[in-house]
Parts: C-alpha cells; sequence; structure tokens
C-alpha cells in the first residue's frame, strides 16, 4: 500500500519541488507591449526604491530599438509613478559555446548586445 | 492513507525556495540587534591587476569546450596572444597607478552610508564589514573594447567573528575603450575601475530581491 501511494505522489511532489525552484529563482513579470518577444529583460531591485534595468537581445536588434524596449520596460515597472533614468549603457558582448555536427564538436560565437540603466523611483 | 516520503519532498522544496538561488540581500540583517557598524581598513587584493582581450578570451573560451587538454592548450594561445597587449596596458598602468583598495574602501563607505542601513562608527561597532577583492582589471566588454572589471566579496562579522551575511558581485564599467584609447588617454583606467567599483559597491550593499525578468 505504502509503495504504490508513494509512486501515486511522486510526480506530483516532484513537480512541486520544481515549481517551488523555479519561483524562488525569479518571478516573471510581463513584456512591455509592443515590444519584440526577441528582447528580454532582467529586473534588480535595488534599495530603497530605484531598479537596475537590463534589455537584451541577439546582435542584428539595433540598439536603437534595445534602448526604445529598455524604455517601454522601464515604464512598466514604474507603473505611473514618476521617475528619473540614470547610467544608459549599451554594450555588446559574446557567448562562447559548441555545437557538435556528428563527428566532431565546433565552437560558436554567440553575439548578442544589452542596454542597461537605473530606473530610480521619485517620492 | 500514509506517504511516508511526501513530508520530506515538500519540505526539501520549501527549503529550497525559501533559500532562493541568490544571496541574502544586506536590508535583510536584523537592523534590531546590528545598529552600528565599522568597515575594516585592510582590503584583501590580489597581487597584479587582471588582463584578458577579446582573442584570448575566445581561445580559453573554445577551447574548454574540448576538456582539460582543450582548456591547457586555450590557455596557452591566450597567454601568447595577451602578452604583447598586457605589457602596453602595463604601461598605461604606470603612467597613471589607481589605488583600487581605497576605491573600493571609499565607495563601499560612501554606498553604506547614503543607504543609512548602519550607522557606521570605528570605536566598539555592532558588526564590521571585512572586503575582499578577488579580481580586477580590464576585459572585453563591448565588442573588441575592454572595461573596467571587479569581483569582490563582503562580509559583515559581529563582534565574537561570527558571520552574519556574505555576498559576492562583480561589476564592469559603463565606459569601455579599445587598448589604443587607454594608451591614448591613461585617465580612462582611473576612470573605468572608478565606474566598475561603484558598480560594484551598489550591488553589494544596495540590491534587495532576488530578480525579476
Amino acid at each position: 500500500m505504502s509503495v504504490s501511494l508513494d509512486q501515486t505522489w511522486r510526480r506530483p511532489a516532484a513537480a512541486s519541488f520544481l515549481c517551488a525552484l523555479l519561483s524562488s529563482c525569479g518571478t516573471p513579470a510581463d513584456h512591455p507591449p509592443g515590444v519584440p518577444s526577441s528582447i528580454s529583460f532582467h529586473v534588480q531591485p535595488v534599495y530603497p526604491r530605484s531598479y537596475d534595468i537590463i534589455a537584451s537581445g541577439r546582435r542584428n536588434v539595433s540598439a536603437q530599438a534595445l534602448e526604445a524596449a529598455w524604455r517601454h520596460k522601464a515604464a512598466q515597472v514604474a507603473a505611473g509613478r514618476k521617475f528619473q533614468v540614470s547610467g544608459i549603457a549599451t554594450h555588446a558582448t559574446e557567448e562562447i559555446g559548441s555545437i557538435h555536427t556528428g563527428y566532431m564538436r565546433v565552437p560558436t560565437f554567440t553575439q548578442s548586445q544589452s542596454v542597461r540603466g537605473t530606473l530610480r523611483i521619485l517620492k | 492513507m500514509h506517504f511516508p516520503r511526501l513530508p520530506i519532498l515538500l519540505l526539501t522544496a520549501v527549503g529550497v525556495a525559501l533559500s532562493g538561488c541568490a544571496t541574502k540581500p544586506l536590508s535583510s540583517v536584523d537592523r534590531s540587534i546590528y545598529r552600528t557598524a565599522a568597515i575594516s581598513p585592510s582590503v584583501k587584493m590580489p597581487g597584479k591587476y587582471h588582463y584578458a582581450d577579446l582573442t584570448g578570451e575566445r581561445a580559453r573560451g573554445a577551447a574548454a569546450q574540448f576538456g582539460l587538454v582543450g582548456a591547457l592548450a586555450g590557455a596557452a594561445v591566450a597567454a601568447s596572444s595577451e602578452g604583447p597587449g598586457r605589457q602596453r596596458f602595463d604601461r598605461v598602468v604606470a603612467a597613471n597607478p589607481t589605488d583600487v583598495r581605497g576605491l573600493v574602501h571609499r565607495h563601499f563607505g560612501r554606498t553604506l552610508g547614503e543607504s543609512k542601513l548602519f550607522a557606521l562608527t570605528p570605536v566598539n561597532p555592532d558588526a564590521t564589514f571585512h572586503l575582499v577583492v578577488d579580481h580586477y582589471g580590464v576585459a572585453p566588454a563591448n565588442k573588441r573594447e575592454l572595461g573596467g572589471v571587479i569581483t569582490a566579496e563582503a562580509t559583515l562579522l559581529d563582534r565574537t567573528g561570527k558571520t552574519i551575511w556574505s555576498r559576492r558581485e562583480s561589476a564592469v564599467s559603463n565606459t569601455t575603450a579599445m587598448l589604443e584609447g587607454y594608451e591614448a588617454n591613461p585617465r580612462l583606467w582611473p576612470q573605468v575601475m572608478e565606474e566598475a567599483t561603484q558598480q560594484l559597491t551598489r550591488k553589494l550593499v544596495l540590491y534587495t530581491d532576488a530578480d525579476r525578468r
């Protein structure tokens, strides 16, 4: 009896474990409307009432589009409150990985760029 | 009904959820117990700055995909490609030496003071911050351009020497330039380290919750 119940509850328990693990790493926030889904965001709250926001995309996304997406996200995070923006910088970086072609592994260089900046909510 | 392993699994899940993926923010320290703090004047530093360029990073990164032998070969290629650049950068640093230890101490104190999380006092504090810089220098931060980089750990110890809080962070300067740019304007080196250190201390002191995406 105990063994069969174990098996019954194993999957839900594993699912709850996975959910808890994922939810602990970050709360999903809405994607700003009108912003391509290829642009992703990272929002970090900064004490006492600021946020560091990073908008990232592939190199084929223009820097202007990325900065416009950053501003959309900033407005979304501010949620109608007055805010001030500072320290906006655009950086293009490279991630090194590899793909397996069947015979051998070949290194890959994925280029991406990001716009980062700080949003300060005004009193 | 009897579920012998379910509580263990759920407890583990809750434990993982509560512990989170990121280290705890400084604002989570119980400030009803620890009201005053000091910053230890001795900041541990590596012997020399770190220099890496894009060719070296690529060689190291690509070769690391092929196991230990690849990593060793990549390190050798990176060292040979970065050697001349490092020598040129040595001259830049020599022309405008920067007290990174002082920068870290000063910016950490300033950021902590502005946060008002603790009252800073050098005499009989409830807790003391200790700072250890793991590495600092320049690395590719924007295409082929080099930016100031720094990684450090801050630890808060109580009067008995017990660790209350600890956090490790890395930061990159907003300003980046080619090696030729650093040579033409040696003041860029102090500037990028100032920016990176400022960013680092913000992350150590002011970052609060786990991130949101």
